[in-house]
């Protein structure tokens, strides 16, 4: 397993996909304090022309939550960055046929999927961290964290949602045979969920509740709130990864 | 060292395949596998490589059966496809030292044998360029030298000659000796018949899924003919009946 985890981060590299991913999250970082610190800078550029039309602007107040309120908007579109980039990552090696040598090799199917699974955990892991710092160290500097409540159980609960969502991806790449039937079945899936949670019923036990980590930072509800959320994230996690090993045991390569 | 007892295979949605296909590769055999295209060569060789599994019967590799026990037949058995799709965002060395690390070659014998394989290849000096730089030729020159790094006991190739050049088949067809020389044994599928007869002690063909002939070369090929002549003969003959 280790060998292959070397072999795609060399591939990572080679084809420039880790510098891409981590130069967009490097720039959400920086930007969710930037447009909070530029806000009452545009809109005092903007007041006269506002005022043209009717609208009186007043002083605004910014401060570490209006940053952090910045950071659970973006993250979800640094996600979809992630899931498009990341999307052909088994699929690229069935159409290439570049599999083939190495389960002949004596590497396990388990091996392979385990591998990759690391790697894109671990990918959105580290990416989701240096964005998550960055913010943090910027927001820190400018103003003060403190202001923002159940700061990291918000951000935990954000990841265990990335999380989720590469474990759907894993499973349509176990069995899909190309990059845009694995964006269908993981958009669907997600857009599905998404969907479902307009129920106030039903909300209270989908993954998608983890994204609104806003409601945790203004202290609107507390950690205890999200446990049947992360339950059943954890639960679907693993059931997409026994899923998957199985069906990509069963995989005509 | 290869026994394959009533092989069947058949592809989802489709009448290719093979049927109760029996074979037996002893160490120190080089065993051609002949036929048509589409004839069921390749699907066979997939079948003994863990590519595809089978519906029914048996492939013993080393004694081992194949399906109770692939890592440990993987182990002794190297296969080389008839397209060499290699990781083409790595170089040539590195892609040498992934496989290396899967079949935990220590680093003195793959350094050794990758140097010894590379120069009889002529290819040592590319070895640190992308694999995307490669042609056809360096290509399958590559996925020989990683077949060979954990030292094989059973060759499997697919159509191991196109692409080579006349002094890179000269060399694989002296390590192909030599393997066998040493106690290991080949199976392989091929076009070139000439090849075969000439380098192989014995013959298999196969007719749209189905064994049609095999034996050694001797009993197969009858004096003063040669083997294209009897695979026309014996083709065309299954094909009337």
């Amino acid at each position: 397993m280790n060998a292959f985890l070397k072999k795609e981060w060399m591939e990572w590299n080679r084809t420039g996909r880790s510098w891409i991913l981590m130069l967009v999250f490097v720039l959400f970082g920086i930007m969710n304090p930037a447009l909070a610190k530029l806000t009452p800078w545009l809109m005092e550029a903007l007041s006269d022309s506002l005022a043209d039309t009717g609208l009186v602007t007043t002083a605004v107040q910014v401060d570490a939550m209006t940053s952090w309120a910045q950071f659970y908007k973006n993250i979800p579109i640094g996600l979809i960055i992630f899931i498009l980039i990341v999307s052909g990552n088994f699929t690229a090696e069935y159409e290439k046929g570049t599999l083939i040598p190495v389960i002949t090799k004596g590497l396990s199917r388990w091996s392979v999927l385990a591998a990759k699974a690391v790697f894109l955990y671990g990918s959105w892991t580290v990416l989701y961290a240096v964005c998550f710092g960055i913010t943090y160290g910027y927001n820190a500097y400018f103003w003060d964290n403190g202001i923002a409540g159940n700061l990291f159980f918000a951000a935990a609960y954000t990841w265990v949602f990335g999380i989720w969502t590469v474990a759907l991806l894993i499973f349509f790449s176990a069995v899909s045979k190309s990059s845009s039937q694995v964006l269908l079945g993981t958009g669907g899936a997600a857009l599905g969920v998404y969907l479902l949670s307009v129920f106030p019923k039903l909300d209270a036990f989908l993954p998608a509740r983890l994204l609104r980590g806003l409601d945790l930072l203004q202290r609107a509800k507390s950690p205890g709130d999200y446990h049947a959320n992360i339950a059943a994230a954890g639960l679907m996690v693993l059931l997409c990864m026994v899923l998957s090993v199985g069906c990509f045991d069963r995989k005509q390569l | 060292m290869l026994i394959i007892n009533h092989l069947t295979k058949h592809y989802k949605g489709s009448s290719k395949g093979i049927s109760d296909l029996s074979l037996h590769v002893r160490p120190g055999d080089i065993y051609a596998f002949i036929g048509h295209n589409g004839a069921g060569k390749t699907t066979t060789l997939k079948c003994i490589a863990g590519i595809h599994d089978y519906e029914t019967g048996e492939i013993r590799i080393g004694g081992r059966n194949l399906r109770e026990n692939p890592l440990a037949c993987k182990q002794v058995t190297a296969y080389i496809p008839d397209n060499p799709d290699l990781y083409e965002y790595l170089t040539g060395i590195q892609y040498l030292n992934f496989i290396a690390d899967i079949f935990k070659v220590s680093a003195e014998g793959r350094k050794e044998r990758i140097k010894k394989y590379g120069d009889e290849f002529e290819i040592t000096a590319s070895l640190g360029d992308l694999i995307s730089s490669y042609s056809h030729g360096m290509k399958q020159k590559l996925a020989i030298i990683s077949a060979m790094l954990h030292e094989p006991k059973l060759l499997i190739l697919d159509e191991p000659f196109v692409g080579l050049d006349p002094k890179a088949a000269v060399v694989l067809k002296g390590m192909m000796r030599k393997l066998c020389d040493s106690g290991g044994a080949i199976f392989f599928s091929t076009h070139v018949l000439e090849v075969a007869e000439k380098l192989c002690n014995k013959v298999a063909m196969v007719k749209d899924g189905r064994l049609i002939a095999s034996g050694s070369m001797e009993e197969v090929v009858e004096q003063g003919r040669t083997l294209e002549s009897i695979f026309m003969e014996v083709v065309n003959d299954v094909g009337t009946d």
